[in-house]
């Protein structure tokens, strides 16, 4: 069966046009597929008994029985830690339901990554666009970092290679500028529109941060910046003032260097300036397994993002104290409660800490769980909801398939009941 | 279930009672008639010298959708100074300006509210509002979508579309975000900025469509009205906070042709340009029009002193005002051609001129404004001040020398130009329940709120009768929401989860089919994936729909 207009929880992007063939034991991207979506349909596609089954402690067992095991576990713990927290909308507010009773610690799988935002919007603020607005008023694009469509890989197709656009504008004359590490091969079409900078990855905040001075007419006595002449980062700053809206996007795992909440803040910086004279937006790319939408219900129900200790009865944010890593080598969490219903792959840590898991059917830990339980994916096994990278749009997720697996927030109500 | 609330004195204005000593009775979740002597009571509340409400209603406070968020993730500081922990019955969160959504819930319970309306719900992002209200226990709410900004409606009004497909597509877009009326932000303005206007009056033409903020608010006026929507266009109006800007509000008013309208938090809109400092108030002139238009009703938007953070969807004066941020950071966002958001924090000081000012505005309107059935008693939450200061801002409104030694306090020169210590006024608890349950009720179109005749819902607030009204309205005796008691003592003893009020006036589907074509030219979402049904808010957002009756179309 062919189902129309499908909703990909696999990147940030949330591309909603997918056409999906729908077979008892298979599921296909027919059209507008990408790499992410090809392998998050088609992942564990042949799920046999065994991967449907719970465990405790490695033998088969009832849903039930896990679920009492798992509460037991939580109701001895000193400290528990919910880690992984790939899940959706549902599965989030259930997550830190349980949390709460449990006073345990949530840090999502992807919070260093997450981090290089948040710590930049709450240190100075930012102003952004959404991929939707991104889409019909871009006329120039500035990309630092380069390897955008690894982690957003239909994002030049729908947002910037559009043919139609609401203001009449000709969108064969965008423009794009790549500065990072690999930009001489990254997109090239071969296009006059397209400038490519190399850049060593860690230094992109000392460029935006160069763009910044030269914006406002400091005096520089360097030549170049990172191995970029000053002369052509004057050109690209002319560019940015004299383009009606131009977006400044980075994909945010590229940006793997320590304190890179400062880049980001320097190109929010870059943006904010630029709206003394024009329009420009940021535009963050990247997420997956649920990042963004685990923090929008973290924020809306407990006041912070991600890295929340709800140990002392109230919520508490740190972002070095309650890094999940951290937690787990220092051997202060006593429980691992890993969940990531999106990916197979994204498997709990090999750690001495007993863990209660809840992976997506077909996942195989390196070390046997206390608890293992398979449970359903979110937009193939059930509806629900995730969040795009922009943070303002939800979208809902389909079943596309019979599934009798259990979903994320079912199983921990059930344990939560049972605490 | 049969509740007996006996010899309260009841104040329920939507049914001319002023005060009188009654019973009344709660049959399950409903007001119901006296069972008569041989009923079989459950349960029995004495009453005697306490005060009977209905539940209190805030039509206008910002607790759901992306910009809340937005301030809370740019505002961590709040979270960290004012954590709350959870009880037996409570999760825990945080309060302060944006409070978590649960301590939302529990709070507005404790101070007696059962319902309450999220003002500025971007269609794109109505789910994000629906799920945050969904878990933002006790309370009903609802929401308004935003239009005058997004470019479908511009592109229709460009083209010199018919009004009847203008109705059609307002309709689709209540049913499509299952929100309850439409409110209208800087009208065109928020579009304008993204073309890099910095100013959009209201007979300033949008720079790309050439169309006037008096058009939109013409055609959604009318639009609202030919539905038989209960709820005028809800309109911020264009040019918040900038001296002089009362001219606009004026000419605001007269736009709507007669019609229905609401101008809401009205008070960062009755400038004037008066005096030493070019900063004066307009209160009389804005008060005066209100008085002599009964088409216009308005909610205040009071300011109170101390720290908050302003959320807004005007990104056009958000943006012009991100110098006073403080702390300074700030957050503007252009949002899926539809709007956008803009959070700037800021403190509010008694000892600022202008800050003043707008403390004695707000004041000056309320006390102006002869009819309380056509103003409401909002802070524009968190914009004026966070909801938790109504009680005294209560205080201040029935307590005329309590209003004399907070009048002292402020800048001596914004004391001395203010009206207000001339203004002898206090309201009665009768006019208070009008202001906060029965008007906001009938605005709304919400037969079963807001009153407590038999076959209302059992949302009903008791209050101690102190004569220091703050600490009488901060710590009701006992609040009940659909017959069951949820607070005590000001404090929660239950916790229910509330349902969304929303509307959905019929219209013609062939609106859908170029609406189709405009989501898959221009969109980044599917129309199909756009829209809301009553199933997904029960099942995937968590909240049931109450449908609003329409009243006969074109019938004001």
């Amino acid at each position: 069966m062919l189902r129309h207009n499908i909703a990909c929880p696999f990147c940030g992007l949330c591309c909603d046009d997918l056409t999906i063939k729908s077979e008892p034991q298979q599921l296909t991207v027919e059209a507008n597929g990408c790499p992410l979506s090809e392998r998050g349909f088609s992942q564990s596609a042949d799920t046999g008994d065994c991967d449907r089954q719970p465990r405790v402690q490695g033998h088969a067992c009832t849903l039930n029985e896990a679920v009492a095991h798992a509460a037991d576990l939580l109701r001895n713990a000193r400290l528990p830690l919910f880690g992984g927290l790939g899940t959706d909308v549902a599965g989030a507010r259930a997550a830190l339901r349980l949390a709460d009773r449990a006073g345990a610690v949530l840090d999502h799988m992807n919070s260093a990554l997450m981090l290089r935002n948040l710590l930049a919007v709450q240190d100075s603020g930012w102003m952004t666009a959404t991929l939707g607005e991104v889409r019909n008023r871009v006329d120039l694009l500035l990309i630092f970092g380069s390897d955008i469509e690894k982690h957003v890989p239909r994002f030049y197709e729908r947002f910037f290679d559009n043919t139609e656009s609401l203001f009449g504008q000709d969108t064969a004359v965008r423009e794009l500028i790549v500065i990072g590490s690999d930009a001489d091969t990254a997109r090239t079409h071969g296009d006059t529109r397209i400038t490519s900078i190399p850049c060593p990855t860690a230094r992109l905040g000392d460029i935006a941060m160069t763009l910044r001075a030269l914006l406002h007419g400091r005096p520089l006595q360097a030549e170049d910046v990172a191995g970029i002449r000053v002369t052509q980062l004057r050109e690209i700053v002319t560019r940015l003032a004299d383009a009606h809206y131009g977006v400044i996007a980075w994909a945010t795992a590229e940006l793997d260097f320590p304190h890179a909440e400062l880049a980001v803040q320097a190109f929010s910086g870059l943006v904010k300036d630029l709206n003394t004279t024009t329009r420009c937006s940021g535009l963050p790319l990247g997420g997956n397994n649920g990042d963004t939408t685990f923090a929008e219900v973290a924020t809306w129900q407990a006041g912070f993002p991600t890295r929340i200790s709800l140990a002392s009865g109230c919520p508490h944010f740190d972002p070095i104290q309650n890094n999940w890593e951290r937690l787990l080598e220092s051997g202060e969490a006593d429980i691992l409660l890993w969940i990531s219903a999106f990916d197979t792959q994204r498997t709990p840590p090999s750690v001495d800490t007993p863990g209660i898991v809840l992976g997506r059917a077909g996942m195989q830990c390196e070390r046997e769980p206390e608890v293992f339980i398979p449970v359903a994916t979110p937009g193939l096994d059930h509806a629900g909801h995730v969040y795009r990278c922009d943070s303002v749009v939800a979208i809902p997720l389909r079943s596309v398939r019979v599934s009798d697996l259990p979903g994320v927030s079912g199983v921990l109500h059930a344990i939560s009941e049972s605490l | 279930m049969l509740i007996k609330l006996t010899a309260g004195t009841v104040y329920d204005p939507a049914n001319n009672v002023d005060g009188e000593v009654r019973d009344l009775f709660i049959g399950d979740d409903r007001i119901t008639s006296d069972p008569g002597a041989d009923a079989n009571i459950d349960a029995e509340y004495d009453l005697r010298g306490m005060i009977v409400m209905a539940g209190a209603i805030d039509l206008h406070t910002h607790i759901g959708g992306g910009k809340v968020n937005v301030a809370r993730t740019l505002m961590p500081e709040f979270c960290r100074q004012a954590p709350v922990e959870r009880s037996a019955l409570t999760r825990s969160g945080c309060s302060k300006a944006t409070p978590s959504t649960l301590v939302t819930g529990y709070r507005y319970a404790e101070m007696g509210y059962t319902t309450a309306f999220e003002p500025a719900v971007l269609p794109c992002n109505a789910r994000q509002a629906h799920m945050e209200m969904a878990d933002t226990p006790i309370l009903d709410t609802g929401g308004y979508a935003m239009l005058g900004n997004d470019d479908f409606l511009l592109r229709l009004l460009a083209e010199g579309a018919d009004q009847a497909l203008i109705n059609d597509y307002v309709a689709w877009t209540l049913q499509a975000t299952q929100c309850i009326g439409i409110k209208v932000v800087n009208p065109g303005g928020i579009n304008a900025f993204k073309f890099n206007a910095r100013k959009l009056d209201i007979d300033e033409q949008n720079p790309y469509y050439n169309i006037t903020p008096r058009r939109i608010v013409q055609c959604l006026t009318l639009a609202l009205h030919e539905l038989g929507v209960p709820h005028p266009l809800h309109v911020h109006a264009s040019n918040l906070g900038v001296p002089g800007n009362f001219k606009t509000t004026l000419e605001t008013m007269n736009a709507a042709g007669g019609l229905p309208l609401h101008l809401t938090h009205i008070q960062f809109h009755s400038y004037g340009t008066e005096g030493e400092r070019k900063f004066s108030s307009a209160a009389a002139e804005i008060a005066e029009a209100i008085n002599s238009k009964p088409n216009i009703s308005a909610d205040i938007g009071q300011i109170m002193f101390g720290q908050t953070v302003t959320v807004s969807g005007d990104t056009m004066r958000q943006h012009a005002n991100h110098g006073y941020a403080h702390p300074n950071k700030w957050v503007c966002m252009d949002i899926e051609c539809d709007a956008g958001c803009g959070v700037v924090p800021f403190r509010y000081r008694d000892k600022n001129f202008v800050n003043a000012m707008q403390w004695a505005i707000g004041l000056e309107i309320f006390l102006l404004v002869d009819d309380p059935w056509r103003v409401f008693l909002t802070t524009d939450h968190p914009n004026g001040a966070p909801f938790t200061s109504y009680p005294h801002l209560i205080r201040l409104l029935m307590d005329r020398s309590f209003r004399e030694e907070s009048l002292k306090q402020i800048h001596p020169e914004a004391a001395a130009h203010s009206r207000l210590s001339g203004l002898t006024r206090e309201y009665s608890l009768y006019e208070m329940a009008i202001m906060t349950r029965a008007g906001p009720a009938r605005i709304l179109g919400l037969r079963d709120c807001g009153h407590l005749a038999e076959g209302a819902f059992a949302d009903i607030t008791v209050y101690d009768d102190h004569a220091n009204r703050e600490r009488m309205f901060e710590r009701p005796a006992y609040v009940f929401k659909n017959g069951k008691l949820v607070v005590r003592n000001g404090e929660i003893c239950a916790v229910t989860r509330g349902a969304t009020h929303a509307i959905h006036p019929e219209y013609d589907r062939g609106i859908e089919k170029s609406l189709k074509n405009f989501f898959d030219r221009y969109c980044s979402v599917k129309m199909e994936n756009f829209a809301i049904s009553e199933e997904e808010m029960v099942e995937g957002i968590g909240s049931a729909v109450i449908t609003t009756e329409c009243r006969t179309r074109g019938i004001a």
